[in-house]
């Protein structure tokens, strides 16, 4: 073989991936050419550094439990999902509609749950005069196309970072396409000099609006039916979230348990 | 049907491997937030996938969605022209080597700057060096499993390889080579 053909095959050979033939014919070749060697004898030593010397990132703690956080949630949704889970090719990132059933399924036993004990508080409660504020919001929108949203997109990757640098927290964009809710786009807003970001989403010709502001504390979801406007209203991971639609209390309820459920 | 222990299965076969998947989307995105948010974006979608976990090992099944979930991101950074400036990654580099958290002994071992420049030379690698070369040199994956993973023939993860390596050696400059013992 010559210098040259060895050098081709020299990485190959010293990360063990030559069959037994041609790695002798290379063991051979170097013991006599000086050249081939030192090259080899670099090769080694640049391995070496490139393994002791650069840093290696391990996971952190808080990634590690905020994954088994949602693991957990997930492992959870699959035992509630009385169906089984079609296999599902590698590159595919859509879920599939009955995989959405499932999950959908469990956010209604979830939400039918949270109704009963939530039904009374509200009844209690005083209409909040932010919850009013916000319906006025959501309608004057919609009665303006071009104020609806500042940015048009049903896409997350592209909505979210527009939000960036115009917030003091991280908004949640969430693809919820598959569970039926289209994301078209966001804007901007300041409600009680808050800054607040606002998402639309449109389910069957609905459309729903999700407000989101800074939150100091965590807060348990709360639904509201106002003058016909289905709200709902919960604190969680440092952002107060609010939806506001036209749509029934079912239908806010399930997208608010959804919200919390994904994130 | 789901049994209670796929969760089990699942932190047995692949959560396992969630330093390896932490480290490769490290690299690959040259971000801290990002590489968090893809290597868990990834473990939703293997977990949701796990039924149908395929290919030549747990590892390489795992590392393939955690590059791809990085590669989409780097296309949305792209596609949103908030690439990160070269420049930019070799500040963060440098900050790394500033703090005090990188005094492992296997640091210790070698010279700050020597680990900086190893550091620099490995980000600087266009993408498709780098991440056959973070693959091998750090995971010491088979070619098999490297061309399972980057979804190229074993032919050009040799290539890849080869050519990384000759980066990384122009980069490092003889001297620093010769140096090294």
């Amino acid at each position: 073989m010559s210098c040259q053909h060895i050098r081709q095959m020299l990485d190959a050979w010293i990360d063990h991936e030559l069959d037994d033939v041609t790695s002798a014919e290379l063991a051979e070749h170097i013991t006599h050419c000086t050249t081939c060697s030192a090259i080899r004898a670099e090769r080694l030593k640049l391995r070496r550094l490139v393994k002791s010397g650069a840093p290696y990132f391990v996971a952190s703690n808080s990634l590690r439990q905020s994954i088994s956080q949602k693991l957990a949630v997930a492992a959870n949704q699959q035992q509630h999902a009385l169906i089984v889970t079609p296999p599902v090719r590698l590159n595919s990132n859509r879920r599939t509609w009955w995989q959405m059933a499932g999950l959908v399924t469990f956010a209604s036993l979830a939400s039918s749950a949270l109704t009963v004990w939530i039904l009374h508080l509200s009844v209690a409660n005083n209409v909040p005069t932010i919850q009013a504020q916000l319906i006025e919001q959501h309608v004057a929108s919609l009665a303006n196309p071009k104020r609806m949203v500042d940015v048009a997109s049903t896409d997350r990757h592209t909505v979210k970072p527009w939000f960036q640098g115009k917030l003091d927290f991280a908004p949640t964009v969430a693809d919820l396409a598959d569970a039926g809710y289209t994301l078209l786009g966001g804007r901007l807003e300041k409600i009680e000099s808050q800054p607040t970001a606002v998402l639309i989403y449109q389910t069957r010709k609905h459309p729903i609006s999700l407000f989101m502001t800074r939150a100091t504390a965590t807060k348990p979801m709360s639904v509201n039916t106002i003058r016909g406007f289905s709200v709902a209203n919960w604190a969680s991971g440092g952002v107060e979230f609010y939806v506001v639609a036209d749509t029934d209390l079912i239908e806010v309820e399930r997208l608010a348990t959804l919200l919390q459920v994904l994130h | 049907v789901q049994d209670g222990s796929t969760l089990a299965r699942f932190e047995a076969t692949v959560l396992t491997h969630l330093d390896a998947a932490h480290n490769l989307a490290r690299w690959l995105t040259q971000n801290d937030a990002a590489a968090e948010d893809a290597v868990q974006d990834a473990c939703m979608r293997a977990f949701r996938f796990f039924d149908a976990m395929q290919g030549v090992s747990p590892k390489a099944w795992f590392m393939t969605i955690v590059r791809n979930t990085c590669m989409d991101y780097l296309r949305e950074q792209k596609r949103v022209g908030s690439t990160v400036e070269f420049d930019e990654v070799q500040h963060t580099v440098d900050d790394v080597y500033k703090s005090a958290s990188l005094d492992s002994p296997e640091c210790a071992a070698i010279r700050k700057a020597e680990a900086r420049d190893i550091h620099r030379a490995i980000s600087k690698l266009p993408i498709d060096f780098r991440e056959v070369i973070v693959l091998r040199e750090f995971e010491e994956m088979s070619y098999k499993e490297i061309s399972s993973v980057v979804n190229i023939p074993i032919g050009t993860v040799m290539s890849r390889i080869a050519r990384g390596r000759d980066l990384l050696r122009d980069a490092l400059g003889e001297a620093r080579l010769k140096a090294a013992s």
